[in-house]
């Protein structure tokens, strides 16, 4: 045991003692080892530890948040008197703390064979060396990334209504990224595979598979024109579903923002927000996914049905924002850090499966677009207004129902509500997965999520091409 | 706790006689102290300290990188002998020559910034407040969601196996407001920010007021046909784009191993020549200025493109001594932890003459792009922009017609500006550290209905 159990009871009591009406102390460790090799050469080997501590209190004033670094009883002491002291400078009108079922006494460890952080670093190494000499190995293929993540997260969180959890989480993955050049185009095509485990979960997988297919995707968009821009059918895999509903819709849901009247999705529950085909939930712990039992204000994360049959059901919240929409604890909070207090977070967000296969998606398009998660570099969504952008991977153009030729560059662009309400199909074959390389940002803080769906088909979204002289018409 | 030059000293001297062949220490310690406005009140007030260690040890071509939070001599002890064990198991990099032989500091004008360092909480609770009236008493149709303050006081430290320690101070301010508009069922948001070394020339009224603009010119807003159109890219939305598409082009790293569209064309005529662009870390007062890069090279000005010619790339120390030349002081990690890799300083684009108004006039119909979305998506190996516009204005001889949303912008940087160059304003705005005018481009791909 790193974190100290026994400064938490005298952390809250002390916090309690100098008029705090209701506190959460979180100590957080976070271990994470990166290993890059870059076109035939180890080129970073580092290794991270960071540990401290933050108290997040509630005076009749206001709110507060202090942390520090060091953990001597002395500095903890003082980050306290700091927390309550900048509590009571916030002034506020109204201030009342959400309370709900604490999460009490939960101990959340992953399950781990191989311990990665023990595996010996020349194994590691040697691994990463040969997959990336072999995707410098396919012709066409001029520069590669091979990256190892590891990252152990421990944290203990107790709050002054009686809560205290503790979790261990353990995850491992292998990104890559796969530089092409046909003539004068080049492109990249990046992926991650991560896994909540041990290294055992690196040993069983199939690498060398993983790395081949990125090479050869890279050098195929490398020859592939961009579509024209314009307005298409289309259908979305999993992956790219899980990128769509958790930055297009996801990020709207959350209170903080509903709060503050920054999300489309404000004073719009019990509203069809999406076609009957569109069931959307948040999930703290399913196969696939990042694990939260519990967040970091301590209530228990269980499954939210935000959205069922296309109406609008519940919001995200933290128990700040809980009291302000009068809505019930879904526990979202969530923090990077302890450099950070914890705000409205996504955890596992994901469509529901429906009942199409994923021949029925297709075979209804005469002419559209099979939009692609692999390669994706990401989005982003404004969602005040519920417009939305994603750069998606190399994509396939749909012609009367059968898969086409292979288009790149390709950005998809539209309004949340006018997509999702264009959902008119979803199939049964869910899929979720997470990272340990990336996550989601939002002000400034990283956290890991999990995301993902079946394949959807969408009636309209809008296409953005990259060059007129490049595509396919 | 001791103090960070200590820390540092006794670091590299233990690394130093435990064998490594060369030792490197780099120390942070920060003070933050953040106000989040939301609606009608402060919603918390966040503040801490934190200190931040990273160390690189070499064992003749076997390195590696440790960091970590430092609470005391003994976790930086801790972490440098993980770093022993890690570059011991570490195959030999053949392209490694050496850390910096030498090290020291430009010099620089203000960084450093009092009012920074020890925020006055209740003058910027006041501001906030205030911040707050002006959406109101510009339109009923608008209102303040978000603001808040970021102030952020540093001191970094560092030192290696060839030289002393050198430390400096640093201060960064972040101010940010989001208004929202309603008129009907239609609705708008715009956010605008200042983000700056010192307070100089801070004017929150001034900020508020162009978002309550945005926010209320974006109830108007359109789709519009897809096609090409004459654009311009205000500051911050081209500011964002360079940071995204142009810079990591420049870096020598992505250079040396084929990432970048510019291999091979120094002395060539890469942009318009009425494009001047510099990096420079040591001028007066901007973000990024400091004294000395992230392994202790001291910051300088460089001519990046002059005249529309690519004059240099960016170096670090390592993808320098690939070449056999001198580190630009472009060496800056992405947290002490990191390895150092080529970066901008601040980034500059040189402004033209004409202001805003002019340049819009002069062009019969033009689409006058405030805010997007996704620029940073942008591919900065092929050199291919694509960002969603949130906010922008489609303007006829002069005369707004009207608002535009949701259209997608495709194009090419380098043919951007060069062949689709039209001019460059006088006005400059930062975005964080890029430094740009408003640009005009002809001709440019927009994906709309």
């Amino acid at each position: 045991m790193e974190l100290k159990q026994e400064f938490v009871e005298k952390a809250l009591d002390k916090a309690l003692s100098l008029g705090a009406l209701f506190a959460v102390v979180r100590f957080h460790v976070n271990k994470y080892e990166l290993i890059t090799v870059d076109s035939g050469f180890l080129r970073q080997y580092s290794y991270t530890i960071a540990k401290g501590m933050g108290i997040e209190v509630y005076t009749s004033s206001g709110r507060g948040y202090a942390y520090t670094s060091d953990l001597s009883w002395e500095s903890i002491n003082k980050t306290i008197e700091r927390s309550i002291s900048i509590a009571r400078a916030v002034s506020s009108k109204k201030l009342e703390v959400a309370f709900g079922e604490a999460a009490k006494k939960i101990s959340f460890n992953t399950s781990v064979k191989k311990d990665p952080l023990s595996i010996d670093p020349h194994e590691k190494i040697e691994l990463l060396m040969d997959l990336n000499k072999l995707s410098l190995s396919h012709v066409g293929i001029t520069s590669s990334i091979t990256n190892m993540g590891i990252e152990v997260d421990h944290r203990l969180i107790a709050s002054s209504d009686g809560g205290l959890a503790e979790s261990n989480i353990v995850g491992v993955g292998i990104a890559h990224m796969a530089v092409g050049k046909v003539g004068l185009l080049s492109e990249r095509v990046y992926d991650s595979e991560s896994f909540i485990g041990g290294y055992e979960y690196i040993e069983e997988c199939d690498w060398e598979s993983f790395v081949n297919e990125l090479s050869k995707l890279a050098i195929e968009a490398s020859k592939a024109k961009t579509p024209s821009p314009g307005a298409y059918s289309a259908v979305l895999d999993n992956e790219l579903v899980g990128l769509f509903i958790h930055e297009a819709f996801g990020h709207a849901s959350e209170g903080d923002l509903v709060r503050s009247g920054s999300s489309i999705l404000s004073g719009r529950l019990g509203e069809k927000v999406g076609s009957e085909q569109v069931t959307i939930v948040d999930e703290g712990l399913v196969d696939g996914g990042y694990p939260v039992p519990f967040d970091d204000e301590c209530t228990p994360k269980k499954k939210t049905i935000v959205v069922e049959n296309g109406v609008l059901k519940k919001y995200l919240t933290s128990r700040i924002v809980a009291t302000f929409l009068n809505n019930e604890l879904t526990g979202n909070a969530r923090a990077m850090n302890f450099t950070y207090d914890p705000i409205v977070r996504q955890t596992n967000f994901y469509i529901e499966p429906g009942d199409f296969s994923l021949e029925e998606l297709f075979e209804d398009v005469d002419y559209g677009i099979y939009l692609r998660g692999r390669g994706a570099m990401g989005g982003q969504v404004d969602p005040s207004i519920g417009t939305f952008t994603f750069h998606v991977g190399p994509s396939y153009i749909l012609r009367r129902g059968e898969v086409g030729e292979l288009v790149r560059g390709v950005i998809v662009s539209g309004n949340i509500l006018d997509v999702l309400n264009n959902v008119d199909a979803v199939a049964k074959d869910l899929k979720i997965r997470t990272s340990v390389f990336g996550g989601c940002g939002k002000e400034n803080q990283l956290v890991r999520v999990g995301d993902g769906g079946p394949h959807v088909r969408v009636r309209k979204i809008i296409v953005g091409g990259e060059l007129e002289s490049a595509r396919v018409s | 706790m001791l103090e960070l030059v200590e820390l540092a000293e006794r670091t590299v001297g233990m690394l130093n006689s435990s064998g490594v062949s060369e030792a490197e220490a780099y120390f942070i310690e920060t003070y933050s102290t953040d106000l989040k406005y939301v609606k009608g009140e402060i919603d918390v007030i966040r503040s801490g300290r934190i200190i931040l260690a990273g160390l690189r040890v070499a064992l003749g071509r076997r390195i590696a990188i440790v960091g970590g939070t430092i609470s005391s001599l003994s976790d930086a002890m801790e972490l440098a002998e993980s770093g022993i064990k890690i570059a011991r198991a570490s195959p030999e990099d053949p392209n490694w020559r050496s850390l910096p032989k030498s090290i020291g500091k430009a010099p620089v004008g203000k960084i450093f910034d009092e009012r920074i360092a020890n925020p006055d909480v209740e003058w910027s609770k006041y501001v906030l407040i205030e911040s707050a009236k002006i959406p109101r008493e510009l339109s009923s149709r608008a209102s303040l969601a978000n603001a808040g303050f970021k102030y952020v006081k540093m001191k970094r430290v560092i030192m290696n196996s060839y030289a002393d320690a050198i430390s400096d101070d640093l201060t960064k301010f972040l101010y940010y407001v989001e208004v929202k508009a309603f008129e009907g069922g239609s609705e708008s948001g715009f956010t605008e920010f200042h983000a700056s070394a010192t307070l100089e020339d801070f004017s929150y009224e001034s900020i508020v007021k162009k978002a309550t603009e945005r926010a209320l010119a974006g109830l108007r807003a359109k789709t519009i046909e897809t096609g090409e159109y004459n654009i311009v890219l205000t500051p911050k939305v081209f500011g964002s784009i360079a940071a995204s598409v142009l810079a990591p082009a420049l870096y020598a790293d992505n250079v040396q191993k084929n990432r970048s569209p510019l291999v091979g064309k120094i002395g060539e005529e890469v942009l318009s020549n009425e494009v001047n662009i510099v990096d420079d870390g040591c001028i007066n007062g901007f973000y990024s200025t400091q004294a000395f890069d992230d392994e202790g090279v001291p910051t300088k000005r460089k001519n990046v493109f002059k005249k529309g010619v690519l004059e240099t790339y960016l170096y670090d120390n390592y993808t320098a001594q690939l070449e056999s030349r001198e580190s630009t002081g472009n060496g800056l990690r992405r947290n002490p932890s990191s390895i150092p890799r080529p970066s901008i300083t601040n980034l500059l684009i040189e402004p033209g003459g004409c202001d805003l108004d002019s340049a819009v006039s002069d062009l019969s119909r033009v689409i006058v792009v405030y805010g997007t979305i996704g620029e940073w998506l942008s591919n900065p190996i092929s050199g291919l922009i694509n960002a969603t516009i949130t906010n922008a204005d489609l303007i006829e001889s002069g005369r707004v017609l009207h608002g535009v949303k949701g259209a997608v912008l495709a194009g090419n940087v380098y043919s951007l500006l060069k062949e689709q160059y039209l001019l460059t304003t006088k006005d400059v705005e930062n975005y964080f550290n890029v430094y740009s005018p408003a640009i005009a481009f002809r001709e440019v791909s927009i994906a709309g209905k």
